[in-house]
């Protein structure tokens, strides 16, 4: 960190504000902003700066539930009485004081290592959505929106040419089982396709042409394919 | 994606002391007063993730997971290091920036151009010609900055980088990155305090 002007870190101050100093420096900074009110001022300056860039820059506009959600959960929290929180809490606290089996640290020692492994698929499998994703070009993208039914990502791909289809990153289906696509036309729901695998990723050429006002969908079907739906969504965005 | 009309539009607003009041009631467990907050300065902050993510639904998550640390951090906001919307913006700059790290790894082009523009603020005629005016303010200092200065800023501001960080990304020394963003930043801030007296 760069000390000058009578010990005052006055280059460093517009980084500080930007929040991307290193961390040890950032610690530094802010140690010495507790104690002087000059550089606080000035740190100050550059954070109002960075507001009028925010607010300058911001066309975007929040749907109204976002508001909704943010109050309501805590809310929710709230309306919890502290004892209640402290009694879970205490509860939690007992529970592992407990003196534990041998058959529990192993268990969770083997759950560790499935996680891992789930772990380092899951980041393979973002790793090459994303390249796959890099990959498009000269085509409208559209990211699908989870459902809450899995975890996972997917992007409708509709290229200037040619048939548009679902790049999906979701989790291997079980056995005898595939991803299908959907096109949801008002009340009627078309097959559209089943998932090919391309590595990590999962690919989907939707066989049932995008009219105007039409949304797709991913569900989890038998290997064979359905002709509706037998299980719930989980991805589904706008199509058409 | 729909464009529903949310709360009262106050961008722009200046109330240090409000935001210092809300701050103190949602420290002592007011769901209402952090809606409030929200309504003060939602949209920007919405804004900000949704250009930094590129993309409407990791704007939406983060924006609520940065409202939440509100909640919970707001008993250890001090007054004194700056004011609550800088506060809030560096909350949720964060929040994006340990999304994008850990979810995104890449700012996915989740959002075409037009579908982008559909977002776009419908409110009322007067607070469009304010926010258009502070707008076209900023959007005058900042292409009067040097080529390179506005690349370091962009880089910081929107794409969350260190200074390390943008040091390899721009095949720059560390020294010279340093020195932009000092002289950048210096700038911005300079011509937007002697363009606005009063405003802060």
């Amino acid at each position: 960190m760069t000390i000058r002007n009578g010990g005052h870190p006055r280059d460093e101050l517009a980084a500080f504000a930007l929040g991307i100093l290193e961390p040890g420096e950032r610690a530094r900074v802010d140690a010495h902003l507790d104690r002087c009110t000059s550089c606080r001022a000035e740190t100050r300056a550059y954070e109002e700066t960075m507001w009028d860039i925010a607010e300058a820059s911001s066309l975007a506009r929040p749907p109204a539930y976002i508001r909704e959600r943010i109050v309501t959960r805590e809310r929710r929290r709230a309306a919890v009485p502290p004892a209640v929180r402290r009694s879970l809490g205490a509860t939690v606290l007992d529970f592992l004081r407990r003196p534990l089996p041998l058959a529990i640290p192993l268990a969770l020692a083997a759950f560790l290592v499935f996680s891992a492994v789930q772990v380092l698929d899951l980041r393979a499998r973002s790793e090459a959505y994303a390249r796959a994703l890099d990959g498009v070009v000269g085509a409208r993208v559209v990211s699908l929106a989870e459902t809450g039914e899995a975890q996972g990502r997917g992007s409708l791909i509709v290229p200037s040419s040619g048939d548009p289809y679902l790049l999906l990153r979701l989790p291997a289906p079980s056995a005898g089982r595939t991803w299908q696509a959907w096109v949801l036309r008002g009340d009627v729901v078309l097959p559209a396709g089943l998932a090919q695998s391309r590595g990590d990723v999962d690919v989907i050429r939707l066989t049932t042409p995008l009219a105007a006002g039409d949304s797709v969908g991913v569900t989890q079907e038998d290997a064979a394919g359905a002709q509706q739906p037998t299980s719930k969504l989980v991805l589904v965005g706008r199509g058409g | 994606m729909p464009v529903i009309p949310s709360a009262p539009d106050l961008v722009g607003s200046d109330r240090p002391a409000d935001d210092g009041r809300l701050i103190a009631r949602i420290a002592k467990g007011d769901p209402d007063a952090l809606g409030e907050l929200y309504d003060r300065y939602g949209r920007v902050v919405f804004g900000v993730l949704y250009r930094m993510l590129a993309s409407p639904e990791a704007a939406e998550e983060v924006v609520q997971d940065a409202f939440h640390s509100v909640w919970r951090q707001a008993g250890s906001y001090r007054t004194e290091r700056g004011s609550v919307r800088t506060w809030l913006l560096a909350i949720s700059r964060n929040a994006a920036i340990d999304w994008r790290r850990t979810k995104g790894r890449r700012v996915e082009r989740e959002t075409a151009i037009d579908d982008a523009a559909s977002l776009t603020d419908e409110s009322r005629v007067e607070d469009q010609v304010i926010t258009t005016l502070r707008a076209e303010r900023v959007r005058v200092a900042v292409n009067g900055l040097p080529a390179e200065q506005r690349e370091v800023l962009d880089l910081s501001f929107w794409s969350g980088l260190s200074q390390t960080e943008i040091a390899a990304r721009t095949g720059t020394p560390l020294g010279t990155v340093k020195s932009r963003v000092r002289l950048g930043m210096t700038k911005l801030r300079d011509r937007l305090t002697d363009e606005s007296p009063g405003q802060r």
